[in-house]
Formats: C-alpha cells, sequence, structure tokens
C-alpha cells in the first residue's frame, strides 16, 4: 500500500512519460482482424447453406471483437490494483455461483451435447470456463504477491493445489469440459512456477508436472481401450488415426490433410475444400489447418510469429514492472494464451490428442474474444504503469 | 521471478518451434499425398434420375405394360434434428413431421418420433413406398399449409425419391406372353425377358459440384427411358382366345376326375401372310401385377399334388439303400430289419427303372445293413415347392412345352408326298384297321378299317394306314428332308423367351427305321413345340411360304417415333404353291365332311386338321388332342391352332372335338373382329345362336364379293401360259422337249434335280 501511494505521487509530482505498448495493441488488433477474415472465409460457405447469409459467423464474431476492442481500450485505463483490492474469497465465491448456475435448467444452455453456457440478455450467452481463467489469475496474483511463502512451502503448495485442483477439477466435473479445466489449471501453475524463489520448489514443480504427463500418456498407450470412453478414443485416435478416420479421428485427420494440401504457400485465400463440410465447424478450433491451407506453411508460421510477439510485448511488460502484483497478472495472462495458443496448433498437427480448444482472437467465439480483450487491456493497463524514468527495482 | 519469466517464455518459444517443425514436416513431406486424398475425398453431391422401363403395347396400341412413375417417402431426420437444435429443442419439430406422416401415409407418430429419437443422424428412411403422385400432393400440401401458418410448427425433413413401378393395366391379359419383371427393371419370362435390353433405359445423373465462387452448380445428364415394344399380339383377340379357353376349363373342371380341365391348354392364332401372331394363351393365366402370389393361383389340393410329384422326383434322386418313411412310418408299419430289406429292394427296384443298373448291383451285394432314413416331409421345403408351382405358372405352354402332334402332322405327310413328285394326289389305299410295319402291327384308330380311301380321304377321316402307307412311299430320306424343311427339330427362333429346343426329339437318318417312319406320318414318335407346328403349317396352307414367326412388330422410341420396324420374314419356300393348293382342298374336306365338322363357324368355310395324340408311354389312356384351323378356307388368312393336353375327360380322344369346338368358338368372334366377311348362308338356328351371342351382323354375309375375289384370283393363277409337255407316264411329270428334264405338270417349272437324286437314294436304299 505504500508502493502505491509512493508510485502516485511520484508520478503526479514528475510528470513522466508514461510507457503505453503501442505493439502489442497493433498485434493484437492485426490478430483480430486477421481472425475475422479467416472466419468469414472459413465459414462462409457452411454460414450460406445453414444460414442464408454467409457473414452471418462474421457478423456475429464482429460485433463481440468491437465490443470487446472498447472494453479493452476501457479497461486499459482502469488501475490494474483495484482488482488487487477486492477479497479472494468475492473472486472465488463469483466463480463457484457460475459454475453451480450450470446446473440450473432455466438459465444454462446446452449446445453438441455439452452443458457449458449460461443465457445472458438479449440471447447472449457465456462460458463461465472463460470467467474462471480470469478469476484465477486475479486470484492467484493476489494469493502470491501477498503471502510469498505458499510458493516455497509444503502447506503453501497445498492451498496453492487445492485452490487450482478445486477450480479445473469443478469445471471439468460440472461443464464436462477438459480443456479448459488442463488451462486453469496450468495457468495457476506457471503463475506458481513464475512466483516462486526457491529452487528446490521449482525443481518439484517441474519435475511433477513432467512426470504426470508422461505417467498418462505411458498408461494410456499401453493399456487404453475403447471401452474407456471417448476421451480414451481420441487419444487412441490420436495415436492411429488412420484406424479412427470414421469417427473420432476424422477432424484431426481432415485437419491434417488440410495442412498438408497446403503446401508451402498455400491454395490462396478463400481456396481451402477442407472447410466444404469436411472438417465440421472449421471456423472454431480448427482453423488453425484452414488458414495453413490457405496461406500455406508460410502463412502458419506468421501466426506463429504473431502469437511470438505478443506474448514477448508481455514477457517486456512483466518484467518492466516494478509491482508484482502486476507482473503476476500479466504471467498469468500470458500463460492463459501461451497454452491456448501451443494446445490448439498441437491438437491441429495431431501432436497431441484432440480437445477442443480454440486459438486465440481467432477462432470463432463471442465470449472467448471478449475476455481475451479484456486480459489484454488489463495488460495494456500494467505496461502504462511502466515508468521509463524508474529503473528496475527488483 | 523475472527469472523463471524468461525460463517460462523460453519453454512457450521452444514449444512454438517444434510446432512450426511439425508445420513444416506435414506441408513438406506429404504435400502431395494429402492433396490427392483432399481431391479424392470431393464427393461430389450426385443422384441417380431413374429411366422409365419402355412400354409393351399390342397391334392397336392398347398398353399391356407400363412403367408408372411413384414416389417413396424418406424421412432424413438429421434435417429433422438440425431444426430441433436450431429452435427450442423441445420435440415440436419431431412431432409435427411425425404427425404429418401418419396422416398423409397412415404410420403410427409415436413410432416416428421415437425413430427419430433414437437415430438424429439418420438420413435415408424409407417410410411409406410406391405412393402416387396424388398422396405426395397432399402432404406437400400439408407442408405449404405449416409454413404459411404462424403457430404451426413447419415440417421437415421429408423428400420423395422417385421410382417406376411396372404395372399391367391388363392383369392376367395375356400373362404369357407378357411376362413380368422383377425389381431392378429385369424382365422375367415372356416378352419382358426377350426383349429386356430394348425395354430397358440408361439411367441418368445429376451432379452437383462447387465452382470457384463455391455456388454449387448443377449439371443433369438426363435418363434415357425404355424403348416401346410394339407387339403383334391384339389384345381384343387375345382377350376372346382366353375366354374361349377359360369357358372350356371351367366346363370341364372335375369333369372326370378331380382338378383342372386338362393337364395343359394352348391356343395361337396367327396371321398367314405374316407369321404375326396374333394371340398367344394358355391356361391357367396369371395376374403379372402380383406374379409371386401362389395362394391366389393353386387350391391347396393342387398344391399338394405338386408337392407328391416333386416328392417322386427327390425320391428318384436318393442313394439307392434309403427308405423313406411318411409320417414316421414305412406304408404303415413301424420298420424292422426284414422289412427295410423289402423296401430296399423295391429302391433298386425303382433305381433300376430310372436306368441305374450298375448302383443296383453293387446295393444288393452288400449296403443292406446301412439303410439310411429320410423323413419324406423333409425332402420338399416349401420354397422349392412354391418355385415349382409358379415355374409351372409362368412357363408358356405354347413355346415351352413339347408334344407329339398327331394327326395334324398328316397334311405334311401328304405334302411331302405330292411336292416330291412321289405322290400325285390320285392315289388310294386300302385299310383294314391296322398296318404291320418292320414287325410291329399299328393301328389305325378305326379298328374296323376305313376300306378304300383316296388321299383327300385319308385326310378327311383321319386314316393312319393310309399315311403310313404314304409313308413308304415317301421314304425315309425324303421325309427326313421335308421333316427338317418344315423346320421340325429347330427352333423358330420366335422373339419370346422360352422356346424349347426339340432337336433331340425328333428322328434322323440314324433313329429313324420303317416303323419310326410310320408313326412319323400320323404324327407320333417325334415332339413339336406349338409354335413350331402352326409356323410349319402356315406354309403349308399359304402357298408355301414359311414365316418366321414372331411377337413383335414395332420397336418405338420413348417419343413414340419408330425406331425398329420388325417386317414379315419369309425363311424358305417349303412346299411349291401348288401343294399349298392342294392341302387347302383337303383340310378343307376335314371341316365340310370329316373329323373336323364340329370347328366350321357359322356363316364361314375353314379348313383344318384334328389331331390325337398318344402321350409316352403308351397305353395310359393318355392322349394330346388339337385342332389346326385356318380361314377363310378358299383363301387361308388365320391360323388357329389349339391343344388341350390330357383333357379331363373319360375317354381322352373325344377331347379333340372340344378342341374343335374351341376354334369354332374363336373364329366366331374373331373373323368378324378381322373384317372377314361370310360367305356362307346362316341357317335360322345359326342366326338364332349368334343372336344369342349378341354376334349377329347381316352386313357381314357378302358371298358375291368373296365369289368375284376367288374368280379374280383363278383368273390371275391361269395368265401364265402353260408350257407344251408330254406326261410321263410313270411319275405323273411333264417332261421338257428340249432338255428332257422333269417338268412340274401345273406349273411347268423343272422339278428341283436335288430333291430328284434324293428321291433316287431313298429308292436304293429301301429296295436293300
Amino acid at each position: 500500500m505504500d508502493l502505491l501511494s509512493k508510485l502516485e505521487n511520484k508520478r503526479d509530482k514528475k510528470r513522466e512519460v508514461h510507457f503505453f505498448d503501442y505493439s502489442l495493441l497493433i498485434v493484437v488488433l492485426f490478430l483480430v482482424g486477421f481472425g475475422l477474415i479467416m472466419i468469414y472465409s472459413a465459414s462462409s460457405y457452411e454460414a450460406k447453406l445453414s444460414f442464408d447469409n454467409a457473414a452471418y459467423y462474421l457478423r456475429k464474431q464482429a460485433i463481440a471483437a468491437g465490443l470487446g476492442i472498447f472494453v479493452m481500450l476501457g479497461v486499459s485505463f482502469i488501475p490494474y490494483k483495484l482488482y488487487g483490492k477486492i477479497s479472494s474469497i468475492i473472486y472465488i465465491s463469483a466463480g463457484l455461483i457460475l459454475l453451480i448456475m450450470l446446473k440450473i435448467p432455466g438459465i444454462s444452455y446446452s449446445a453438441n451435447g455439452a452443458t457449458r453456457w449460461i443465457r445472458l440478455f438479449g440471447g447472449f450467452t457465456l462460458q463461465p470456463a472463460e470467467v474462471i481463467k480470469i478469476i484465477i489469475i486475479f486470484v492467484y496474483a493476489k494469493l502470491l504477491e501477498s503471502y510469498s511463502w505458499l510458493a516455497k512451502k509444503w502447506n503453501g503448495t497445498l492451498v496453492l493445489a487445492v485452490i487450482a485442483l478445486a477450480f479445473s477439477g469443478l469445471v471439468y466435473l460440472i461443464s464436462d469440459n477438459l480443456s479448459s479445466a488442463i488451462i486453469i489449471f496450468l495457468i495457476a501453475l506457471t503463475m506458481s512456477f513464475v512466483a516462486c524463489k526457491d529452487k528446490k520448489w521449482l525443481a518439484i514443480y517441474s519435475g511433477s508436472v513432467a512426470f504426470i504427463g508422461a505417467a498418462a500418456v505411458l498408461i494410456i498407450l499401453k493399456f487404453g481401450q475403447d471401452s474407456w470412453g471417448f476421451r480414451f478414443r481420441r487419444i487412441l485416435a490420436w495415436v492411429h488415426p488412420e484406424n479412427y478416420s470414421d469417427d473420432t479421428s476424422f477432424q484431426t485427420l481432415q485437419s491434417l490433410y488440410a495442412i498438408g494440401s497446403g503446401g508451402v504457400f498455400g491454395k490462396g485465400l478463400g481456396e481451402s475444400m477442407q472447410k466444404l463440410n469436411y472438417i465440421p465447424e472449421a471456423q472454431n478450433d480448427m482453423i488453425f489447418s484452414i488458414i495453413v491451407e490457405e496461406l500455406g506453411l508460410i502463412g502458419g508460421i506468421c501466426v506463429l510469429i504473431l502469437f511470438g510477439i505478443l506474448l514477448y510485448r508481455m514477457l517486456v511488460i512483466a518484467s518492466n514492472t516494478d509491482d508484482p502484483y502486476g507482473a503476476l497478472l500479466v504471467t498469468g495472462i500470458m500463460a492463459h494464451f501461451a497454452i491456448q495458443v501451443i494446445l490448439n496448433i498441437a491438437v491441429v498437427t495431431n501432436t497431441i490428442p484432440n480437445t477442443g480448444i480454440s486459438l486465440p482472437f481467432i477462432s470463432y467465439g463471442g465470449s472467448s474474444v471478449l475476455f481475451l480483450l479484456t486480459e489484454i487491456g488489463i495488460v495494456l493497463n500494467v505496461g502504462r504503469n511502466i515508468s521509463f524514468k524508474n529503473p528496475k527495482s527488483e | 521471478m523475472k527469472g523463471q519469466l524468461t525460463i517460462f517464455y523460453g519453454i512457450v518459444v521452444l514449444l512454438f518451434l517444434c510446432l512450426g517443425a511439425r508445420l513444416v514436416y506435414i506441408t513438406t513431406t506429404k504435400e502431395d499425398e494429402y492433396k490427392k486424398t483432399v481431391l479424392s475425398q470431393r464427393k461430389y453431391d450426385s443422384k441417380t434420375i431413374p429411366y422409365q422401363r419402355g412400354s409393351i403395347v399390342d397391334a392397336k396400341g392398347t398398353t399391356l405394360a407400363v412403367s408408372k412413375k411413384v414416389y417413396n417417402a424418406v424421412l432424413d431426420s438429421s434435417i429433422v434434428e438440425y431444426y430441433e437444435k436450431r429452435g427450442e429443442d423441445d420435440g415440436s419439430y419431431k412431432r409435427a413431421t411425425a404427425d404429418a406422416i401418419s396422416k398423409c401415409f397412415g404410420l403410427d407418430s409415436g413410432m416416428l418420433v421415437s425413430y427419430m429419437t433414437d437415430n438424429p443422424t439418420g438420413k435415408y428412411y424409407v417410410v411409406a413406398k410406391q405412393l402416387d403422385y396424388e398422396k405426395v400432393q397432399e402432404f406437400n400440401n400439408l407442408v405449404t399449409e405449416a409454413d404459411e401458418t404462424e403457430e404451426a410448427t413447419p415440417i421437415k425433413g421429408i423428400w420423395f425419391e422417385e421410382e417406376y413401378l411396372r404395372y399391367y393395366p391388363g392383369g392376367s391379359l395375356a400373362s404369357d406372353v407378357i411376362g413380368y419383371t422383377n425389381s431392378g427393371n429385369s424382365g422375367a419370362y415372356g416378352l419382358e425377358e426377350f426383349y429386356n435390353d430394348v425395354l430397358n433405359g440408361t439411367n441418368g445423373r445429376e451432379y452437383g459440384y462447387l465452382n470457384d465462387d463455391q455456388n454449387l452448380e448443377r449439371t443433369t445428364i438426363p435418363a434415357i427411358d425404355g424403348q416401346t415394344v410394339v407387339t403383334t399380339i391384339d389384345a381384343n383377340i387375345q382377350r376372346i382366345v382366353e375366354n374361349k379357353i377359360n369357358d372350356y376349363c371351367t366346363e370341364y373342371e372335375n369333369n372326370y376326375r378331380e382338378g383342372f380341365a386338362c393337364n395343359n391348354i394352348g391356343c395361337i392364332v396367327m396371321e398367314c401372310d405374316t407369321g404375326n401372331v396374333l394371340a398367344m394363351a394358355s391356361a391357367p393365366t396369371w395376374d403379372l401385377n402380383e406374379p409371386r402370389n401362389v395362394e391366389r393361383y393353386y387350391t391347396s389340393e393342387q398344391m399338394n399334388k405338386f408337392r407328391e410329384e416333386l416328392k417322386e422326383e427327390a425320391i428318384k434322386k436318393l442313394p439307392p439303400n434309403t427308405v423313406v418313411i411318411n409320417n414316421g412310418e414305412a406304408d404303415g408299419t413301424v420298420m424292422n430289419t426284414t422289412e427295410a430289406e423289402s423296401t430296399v429292394t423295391e429302391a433298386t427296384e425303382n433305381a433300376e427303372s430310372s436306368g441305374n443298373t450298375e448302383d443296383t448291383e453293387t446295393t444288393d451285394s452288400g449296403a443292406v445293413g446301412t439303410v439310411n432314413y429320410v423323413d419324406a416331409a423333409s425332402l420338399v421345403s416349401e420354397a422349392d415347392l412354391n418355385q415349382y408351382a409358379l415355374a409351372k405358372l409362368w412357363s408358356n405352354y405354347c413355346v415351352s412345352a413339347t408334344y407329339e402332334p398327331g394327326s395334324v402332322a398328316k397334311p405334311f405327310t401328304v405334302a411331302m408326298g405330292l411336292d416330291s413328285g412321289k405322290m400325285n394326289g390320285n392315289e388310294h389305299y386300302y385299310c383294314k384297321g391296322y398296318h404291320e410295319v418292320g414287325g410291329y402291327t399299328i393301328k389305325c384308330h378305326n379298328r374296323n378299317g376305313d376300306g378304300d380311301m383316296s388321299v383327300a380321304n385319308a385326310i378327311a377321316q383321319s386314316c393312319n394306314v393310309s399315311l403310313m402307307m404314304m409313308g413308304e412311299t415317301i421314304g425315309q430320306n425324303t421325309f427326313l428332308s421335308y421333316f427338317s424343311n418344315f423346320n421340325f427339330g429347330l427352333k423358330t427362333n420366335v422373339d419370346i423367351t422360352g422356346e424349347a429346343r426339340t432337336d433331340s426329339l425328333v428322328f434322323n437318318s440314324a433313329s429313324m427305321g420303317p416303323t419310326e417312319l410310320a408313326t412319323s406320318t400320323f404324327g407320333q414318335g417325334f415332339n413339336v413345340t406349338m409354335i413350331q407346328m402352326i409356323s410349319a403349317f402356315n406354309s403349308l396352307v399359304n402357298g408355301g411360304y414359311y414365316y418366321e414367326p414372331h411377337m413383335v412388330s414395332k420397336i418405338l422410341s420413348p417419343e413414340g417415333s419408330v425406331v425398329e420396324s420388325i417386317e414379315p420374314r419369309i425363311l424358305k419356300q417349303t412346299v411349291s404353291a401348288s401343294t399349298s393348293d392342294r392341302i387347302v382342298e383337303y383340310c378343307n374336306g376335314v371341316v365340310t365332311d370329316g373329323t373336323g365338322k364340329n370347328a366350321r363357324p357359322a356363316g364361314y368355310s375353314i379348313g383344318g386338321k384334328t389331331g390325337t395324340a398318344e402321350t409316352a408311354p403308351r397305353g395310359t389312356g393318355d392322349y394330346v388332342v388339337s385342332f389346326m384351323g385356318y380361314a377363310p378356307a378358299d383363301n387361308p388368312k388365320y391360323l388357329c391352332y389349339v391343344v388341350i393336353d390330357r383333357p379331363n375327360m373319360p375317354d381322352q380322344t373325344n377331347g379333340t372335338r372340344q378342341a374343335a369346338v374351341i376354334t369354332r368358338e374363336i373364329y366366331t368372334e374373331i373373323l368378324p373382329y378381322l373384317n372377314v366377311f361370310m360367305t356362307e348362308e346362316l341357317s335360322e338356328t345359326e342366326i338364332a345362336e349368334l343372336t344369342a351371342k349378341g354376334l349377329y351382323d347381316a352386313t357381314l354375309y357378302r358371298p358375291e364379293e368373296e365369289e368375284t375375289d376367288v374368280n379374280a384370283e383363278t383368273e390371275e393363277t391361269e395368265v401364265p401360259a402353260k408350257p407344251e409337255m408330254k406326261i410321263d407316264p410313270e411319275t405323273g411329270y411333264g417332261i421338257d422337249p428340249l432338255t428332257g428334264e422333269y417338268l412340274d405338270p401345273e406349273t411347268g417349272y423343272p422339278i428341283n434335280p436335288e430333291s430328284s437324286f434324293i428321291v433316287k437314294d431313298s429308292n436304293a436304299s429301301e429296295g436293300e
């Protein structure tokens, strides 16, 4: 609290030039715009058939993105420290209430066999898992900043683990959404890792992640059977996609065909053949394969580089922020983006088993783009508070 | 903290690099393979457009068989599901669709709803088959109504698949001639099978593909419909013939023994100057729209009879040491070893009688101990039985059955004698009631003997003895040469499915001895088909022209233009015109004062020949009786041949009379229909009879015109002046004054030198 008032005093007194990360903003705007183009390209055929309106998905996404940019710019003016002033208990309760709402029939909304949305006014829907991703970032940033011992003691680790596991477990159990649960858990893990100041605990974190991951893969490969349910079928389909080409790995195989047939330079924007009914809902999770099919390897690599720049700008902001709370917020958001990009592209290239994870800014999904832009707004605000004159304190 | 952040970013970049490498790997190594895969898996939206199988129409254009367009209602529940998901997802679309289906097509709507719930991705479920257009229209009206009404849920997910259904408007009319059509447009039996390729067309196809702008473009290759077959059959004549056959069958059913009026009955009506078949019928007929309904055509007693027949066949095929058990017992007693032995002996005797002598010896020597028991009931399966019964029903007696023709063959023998020059028509024979040939005594049908017989009388009274004597005059080689010239033993190539082969059922020079020759002269010992017989007889009465018999006169395109016109085809001249005239004269005598008096229809003069053939094995009292008629008598235009196989009568030889009566009944109705004028004056009773039948028409009687016609013809024939020639006293032939060649005394043309060689040869061989 001292620190806060000190900083504000300094700014007021010296009228220093404050930092605003325009490069981050430009990359974000570029990605959002590019996403809209690709959504139109990927969805127009299906939209024309289903809704007799080729721009059906584009229109919805554009509205959400436009709203999101306003929100982002608005949020970039809200001092991020306000978020830290709200008790973690309130965040956690809000998250739990959202999850419970999924169990109330009148409010919840199902699509494609899963109940993952709640209804809002005016026909809009909200995915509680998206909100919980932000909540976990707020909660962990606050906890790790206020109680730095948490990340280096047994009992602290236990508290962190319980919160992370509780949220990801609840998301998985209530909304049957494994990918969101994994993302939530990995965000929490990354933030704990970054906040940790003890080398021994760092080793424990990374070791346990590597061990659990490897053990899971080994067990599944060795003993996995179809009867274990659709998730295990997905894993088996990942190992032998051609054996499941009719059902489970259909999407993955078609996505591989798209990427492969795109070649180095692609077929040209709008020329994808795989989006014509072969990749179901091409504008969603599999949009990256359409990008590669149409714009080639070059286009795909460019998208990866753009995300690399985006993450690099966040790294710069997090590194240059004196305030550990702000740095942790940016770290959490950075982790969120990085995990989603990596997992999405890994699924599309059949590097990991199929699970539904969207590509930030590019995949179709109104609430997703809205929340991601809000997160960018927070990052921008953290960036605003970097003083050029103030040398690094820590 | 900064350190860890950098490590984290480093890990992220590393993973990015891995993914980039993976992308490079996929795009560079799999590019060609996956490009092909992508292209090959493009399923173009395509659907088959069925062609319409061609119709079969009769000579007057009446449709006998036609393919009607019908519709199958197909439920695509994935579409219904799609609308459910877009809407409230409360099952309202399912209910609306199911209700509409149940309202129009009478299915249970609850069942449909549960089907859609259970199969949300099902794309193809046929809810109703072969619907008329009206039904489809009714359903479409419901759909539009629901679309236009605000409150009603739209009806989704039903589409109609087009199909053609073969329909026979005449029902059982000409069933054996037309045949039926199996699913997949494959004709079975009759014209449907013979002209299957002509009737069938080529399916069309509708392709949908995406153009550069990703718009669906459709290309349609239209179906090529099948061609229409115009038969020579006249539906009216066919109906008359079938009615007459039915009348006979009804009258004589259960007459002497239980069952049908005869084993088989067939009738062909043919046009003399073309070989066109105007009617072809046999009994029983069957509904072409329901060809497989066994119960409809056979009573259970008849089926049991078939079962017995099949069982006998099956028992004959069993291995020799097998005992057949009927209802768990063998011949009323429980089997013990000795009885089993005796039954085995019986079985071996059976085998012996079926020519299986080699097996018999081995059985006798040992295998009595290993007796196989076979349950009689298991020998004949229900499917076999049905197939057997249906095959009997479907087969066309007029072309598929072979039989011994009997006395209808006599005019052929006489024609051979006259045409070969071995006879001059002035011969007389003495019939003492039997004739001895090759050590056999062959009886005339008149046991007391017919006495002195002229050639004309021999035909009119159907005297076997006279004919045998003629056969001796003609000789074996001449007989056989004419025999094959009349096409006996060969297929007529009539354009209908199922014509029987008779090549092994006739004599050849190796198998024909004096006895065989003797029986052949009056139509016993060799087998023919009805179509062979009528085609050959046609050449006897129409001036000697052998027309290939045929059933189809034209093939029309689907639009109705003539694609192929099948003209009458003269294959050969079997006998000379003068011989033909003589045969006509003799056969007229059969009706005026011979065995065929009953055949004369009121007001007309006709000619013909009766036939009464004993079936093999002889002495069972079974006969095939027939009447071959032609009308008018002086200038034959229409042949009518009726064959009754084993009439249901105490003395089957009397059936000949029935065959003649059927011929008369047919002629009485078809001659006025064919615009043949009456030449004979009608008696009061005949007028009364015709009036009762509603057939009397005084304008049909035109004796004057007929007479002038006849005169005109005789004048014509007399125009060519006969060359002056001497008559050879031995043979009755004319002798050419310049060359010394034999000439035909009536036409003045040289006698075929080849045939005279044969005459000489045969004389020589008979001398030996």
